[in-house]
């Protein structure tokens, strides 16, 4: 879900997702990135995000990943799904 | 193994992704770097942080799947190079398995001729044999031919008797009586039965005329 999250704000390769996710969790999720492809190649198999071969600014070959509309509509169902989890969480830690 | 169709498109994406992997690094280190790490360290770094290479690149190789076929092959070629590296146990396991497969066919022949094999002759299970016994009631005794002759003229209890010489390894021969229990008249008369013999190789049906799909060892009215 963090993979796709990362890359609803476009097209991102391998290391900048584990970047991204390193930093914008503030350094709290320090994800191995030997998993992250593993998991990146899992989606792709699924269909839910698509692979390009891209040349980065600094003129170095990249594989670059891309959310598929099917992608798209996973997320948001894992998001919903995500909310109602910790909305579920918070109730039972905190009872009203 | 270039000559199958997909292992071309394989060894590609095999290619892609160490170089998907390599890029990850030098992006990792380079990013290390710009933040005033040395060269070195800043490699050794993003490294430790990526986690296991091999077992990344294993991993993601198993996302890719694969058709049955393929993992099948891999096995056998895993299961080859493992039995040529030794070739004592291989011998050992061939050895194992060839007298495992050759006992029990051995022990299936065996009970295929003596328990499931039908004898050869119309309604087997009407067939008995008669026998005299010495007098000290040990041993099958040698019938002689007048006694035989008697018993086929005078008993009512038989539809027909005939006698087998069937051991062509003992000389002195047993001599039974074949015949069939039960009503009398019809079926076969008695002399016109044909036994098999080792030496015609063939069961042959009461009539004579119709041998058994089974060969001669298949019939157990040969006496042993």
């Amino acid at each position: 879900m963090l993979i796709l999250w990362t890359l609803q704000w476009g097209p991102q390769h391998g290391h900048g997702i584990g970047v991204a996710i390193r930093a914008n969790s503030r350094d709290v999720l320090q994800v191995e990135h030997g998993s992250l492809y593993p998991a990146l190649h899992r989606l792709r198999k699924q269909g839910l995000i698509e692979a390009e071969w891209k040349t980065t600014e600094n003129k170095q070959r990249a594989r670059y990943y891309e959310l598929t509309a099917k992608g798209q509509k996973k997320l948001a169902a894992e998001e919903s799904r995500w909310n109602q989890m910790v909305g579920a969480i918070a109730r039972v830690m905190r009872p009203a | 193994m270039n000559f199958w169709p997909w292992s071309g498109r394989r060894s590609r994406e095999e290619r892609e992704l160490d170089e998907e992997l390599r890029f990850h690094l030098e992006q990792e280190a380079q990013l290390r770097m710009e933040r005033g790490e040395d060269s070195e360290s800043a490699r050794r770094a993003a490294r430790r942080d990526f986690g296991n290479f091999t077992l990344a690149r294993e991993v993601t190789r198993s996302m890719w799947g694969g058709s049955m076929l393929e993992r099948a092959l891999q096995d056998v070629r895993f299961a080859a190079r493992v039995l040529r590296k030794s070739p004592g146990f291989t011998a050992v396991a061939i050895a194992a398995l060839a007298l495992g497969i050759g006992a029990t066919t051995a022990a299936f022949s065996v009970v295929h001729s003596v328990l499931l094999c039908p004898l050869a002759f119309p309604d087997p299970d009407r067939l008995v044999m008669i026998w005299e016994r010495t007098p000290q009631g040990k041993l099958t005794n040698v019938v002689q031919t007048q006694n035989f002759l008697d018993w086929r003229e005078r008993s009512h209890s038989f539809e027909g008797i005939a006698a087998i010489w069937p051991a062509p390894k003992r000389p002195s021969s047993w001599r039974k009586r074949i015949g069939r229990a039960g009503r009398s008249g019809g079926g076969f008369r008695s002399g016109e039965l044909q036994m098999p013999t080792r030496r015609s190789q063939q069961c042959r049906a009461a009539d004579g005329t119709q041998p058994l799909p089974y060969g001669w060892k298949d019939c157990r009215n040969t006496p042993t």
